[in-house]
């Protein structure tokens, strides 16, 4: 049975493929419309999800949304109702974009995709995030939390996953979020831009958790696990999200704006230091709910997903900390990969006696789409190219390098990845000036081969899968804070991204010839992409941002480009 | 007559409306970032047009047009990223998923669409007459449009992006009728005509659609407008005092037959 999960109108949107229980492809729109955040509806991920296949619209059995999209309109009228007389400037705008358009994604989708509407099917919204972690997962049973923004309702579920079947437990509701907050306070902190959350726990690094007592006061954790926001610090901006409200900005102050520069320099880091102690309550408050999950759901295995389990620092204490003795997280915990999700949990619905495969593979993106016309240079053995790169690396140039098959999710696993020697310091001040653009207190991550890596790293024994699949932060040794300064953290952590050779060999021959000219298998590296783009996508992005940068050498599949 | 038609009435609403649409930081943003997902779009489309013609001329000239395109949209997109930039403290969260909307559905209230009914995968279904035919009609309106978004923009280097791209309009409007001609001469003119009568007159049904939705979307605002002052009222000041209660809600049980097919349990 072929079944494609479609996801949009979200906090992303795309797109993904099983057929007869196989993870086939799946893509987050974004990719290719090059916005990051993109929530429209994914017609170039369907079409990418179709082609991969050799399937027509109409070969695909059935279509299923993410969400169910009555019950999230009841929330968004409600939403608008409880702000009352405020939401009279929204009202007309909300309602008219739900009746003319959200409510009919049946028609809508078999419309835009030529196929009977009848073929169209909903999950709930944290059914299909639950179904992304749990049925690509290795367990056979696991507990399975689920933490976003908001999706029908539910902001946060507990759930226990068993065989071909998802159990939804409890749930906290909106406006209750720990999601919404964290994007509220990535606001406050002059973060604006999508995606802009995974920065919050990078700036805490600088700071101290001085104003977590009155934090403590906003996000109110139970005895049972449950947290409740105060609504005078996170108060409603009207469209579904959170702001930080009066409360907040009488307690630590003016928010930042995004133009304004981050302050770090000793007595001036006010923004770091509530960057800092969110982080440490976001750590506490998840903590107790997964304590409680572990109460309800005593089982080896725990599953990660949400928008929430993008926060690597937040995962990496529920590793070190938490109850289970496994942890597994899909590739795109976000809402684009919810759509592989949804795909998933209709195929368990509809065919219980065969659970889908899990996932052994991150890369079920696109390849990349090549250029005609050429003007680099054709290196047809992948030896002589790997050999190429890393006399580069070691002269100490900066590597783009694009090939196969694109990783699922927003950060690099390898395949558009802009590579590093980690050796000086001063590199990632030089890559973040002349390539990359980004706010400077953002690390970089090292790439470790996977039989080295505890050399360099403290990988807690729950980490096995998500260090495989994703990136995950570690607490550095001194090995690696001596071989790899310029991909350190000042708190001394690393998101390292640890390459198995049976996952991507390329890479890990790579980082092994590396590792045979200075020492240690390590490379600064990062996602390969413009500032506030996702990474690039075809031959024709990587040639712009080579010709825009100061990037050294570029290596696109089989060819080669260097700067003269 | 038709083709007249209904660029005059696409751009009788456009054009009051430009020169606001231009001064407006957001909405230039966003108008930007909409032509530049239509180019793009276009580009796709015209790349799976070109797998599947025989003829390698026209194979060759919607390659170079589907280059086109992409370059179109490059430009559009990074022209939008500068303006972002500058304007980044307008450009909040909370105005993504609207954007989203408009720019999906291609029935903008406040942005502008480029190519308009430009559908995927027609020269399957079409044939490659029909399909040439659509374009070449296409690409009159779009020149047309941006001719007038030329005329209107505030700024040099959004309006040295138009003059580019209309300078490639040129030749695509010149080789697709350069097309239509060759296969009218090869004996093909109630085909070629044929075609052009219903792009044109899909292209008027189009706009005439576009219009109907602009009109019903304000009109829809105000008939909402007054609702939630009269209807709506006591509702609201109920909901206004009801406080959103926090802890653990138990999973409601579905009715439905199918839990699949239910959009709402």
């Amino acid at each position: 049975m072929k079944i494609l999960g479609v996801s949009a109108f979200g906090d992303g949107s795309g797109a993904g493929l099983v057929c007869d229980g196989q993870a086939i492809a799946a893509a987050d729109e974004a990719r290719f419309t090059r916005r990051p955040g993109e929530s429209g509806l994914p017609r170039r991920a369907v079409r990418f999800c179709l082609a991969q296949a050799g399937l027509t619209a109409r070969d695909v059995d059935a279509w299923v949304f993410y969400e169910k999209p009555l019950r999230r309109f009841e929330r968004v009228l409600a939403g608008q109702m409880s702000a009352f007389p405020r939401s009279s400037t929204t009202f007309g705008r909300e309602l008219f974009t739900w009746l003319g358009d959200r409510m009919w994604q049946k028609t809508q989708l078999a419309s835009e995709f030529g196929i009977e509407a009848d073929r169209v099917r909903f999950t709930e919204h944290h059914a299909a995030h639950a179904a992304s972690a749990f049925f690509l997962s290795p367990f056979d049973e696991a507990a399975i939390l689920c933490v976003d923004g908001a999706g029908e309702w539910a902001t946060t579920s507990l759930a226990r996953g068993s065989g071909t079947k998802i159990e939804m437990l409890s749930e906290i509701h909106h406006p209750h979020s720990l999601g919404l907050a964290s994007r509220a306070v990535a606001r406050y902190l002059g973060f604006s831009a999508p995606g802009g959350e995974s920065n919050v726990p990078m700036l805490a690094a600088y700071g101290e958790p001085r104003f977590v007592g009155d934090m403590r006061r906003f996000v109110r954790v139970a005895s049972d696990g449950h947290y409740e926001l105060d609504h005078r610090a996170f108060s409603s901006d009207l469209d579904g999200g959170l702001v930080c409200g009066p409360a907040w900005t009488e307690l630590f102050g003016a928010a930042r704006l995004p133009t304004d520069p981050i302050q770090l320099a000793a007595g001036e880091r006010r923004h770091a230091d509530v960057a800092a102690s969110f982080q440490l309550v976001l750590e506490e408050t998840l903590l107790a709910l997964v304590r409680e999950l572990h109460r309800r759901v005593p089982t080896r295995g725990l599953c990660l997903c949400g928008e929430l389990a993008n926060n690597t620092a937040l995962v990496a204490r529920i590793a070190e900390e938490g109850p289970y003795a496994e942890l597994f997280l899909p590739p795109d915990c976000g809402d684009a990969g919810a759509a592989l999700g949804a795909a998933l949990y209709a195929h368990n619905v509809t065919e219980p006696g065969r659970r889908a495969t899990p996932l052994f593979d991150p890369y079920l993106g696109e390849t990349v789409p090549r250029e005609a016309r050429v003007s680099g240079e054709e290196i047809v053995l992948e030896d002589a190219r790997i050999d190429r790169i890393v006399n580069a690396l070691a002269d100490g140039r900066t590597v783009g390098w694009v090939r196969g098959r694109c990783e699922s999710g927003p950060r690099s696993l390898g395949r558009r990845v802009l590579l590093a020697d980690p050796r000086r310091a001063e590199t990632a001040l030089h890559v973040s000036r002349s390539i990359t653009r980004r706010e400077e207190f953002v690390p970089y991550s090292p790439a470790v081969t996977a039989e080295r890596a505890s050399e360099f790293f403290d990988i807690p024994s729950s980490a096995h899968w998500p260090v495989r699949l994703r990136q995950i932060l570690l607490r550095s040794k001194p090995a690696a804070q001596r071989a790899a300064p310029a991909a350190i953290h000042v708190d001394g952590r690393a998101a390292a991204h640890v390459v198995d050779s049976a996952l991507d060999p390329a890479f890990h021959r790579l980082l092994t010839r590396f590792g045979e000219r200075t020492g240690a298998p390590l490379l600064l590296s990062t996602t390969f992409g413009p500032r506030g783009e996702p990474a690039v996508r075809s031959e024709r992005d990587a040639q712009s941002l080579f010709e825009r940068s100061a990037l050294d050498l570029l290596v696109v599949e089989d060819r080669v480009y260097a700067r003269s | 007559m038709w083709d007249r038609a209904s660029i005059e009435l696409e751009l009788m609403s456009n054009r009051r409306a430009l020169r606001a649409l231009w001064s407006d930081p957001l909405r230039k943003i966003r108008t930007l970032d909409s032509f530049s997902k239509t180019e793009e779009d276009g580009g796709f489309d015209l790349c799976a047009a070109a797998r599947c013609v025989a003829d390698p001329e026209l194979k060759r000239s919607l390659e170079l047009h589907a280059a086109d395109e992409r370059r179109h949209a490059e430009l559009f997109r990074t022209r939008a990223s500068e303006l972002r930039a500058l304007t980044a403290e307008l450009t909040q969260p909370t105005q993504d998923t609207l954007r989203a909307y408009d720019l999906a559905r291609g029935r903008s209230s406040s942005e502008q669409d480029a190519h308009g009914f430009f559908t995927a995968g027609l020269c399957d279904e079409l044939g490659e007459v029909a399909y040439v035919a659509m374009l070449h009609v296409a690409e009159q309106r779009a020149a047309a449009l941006f001719a007038d978004h030329h005329a209107a923009v505030d700024d040099d280097k959004t309006r040295a992006i138009f003059a580019e791209i209309l300078n490639d309009e040129k030749f695509h409007i010149s080789y697709t009728g350069n097309f239509l001609k060759r296969w009218k001469r090869e004996g093909r003119a109630g085909e070629v005509k044929a075609a052009l009568r219903r792009a044109k007159g899909s292209r008027f049904i189009g706009a005439w659609k576009r219009f109907g939705a602009r009109s019903a979307g304000s009109f829809g605002r105000v008939v909402l407008w007054i609702l939630y002052w009269t209807l709506l009222l006591p509702f609201g000041l109920i909901a206004k005092r009801r406080v959103a209660p926090g802890g653990w809600r138990a999973r409601p049980m579905t009715t439905a037959v199918d839990p699949l097919r239910s959009q709402y349990g």
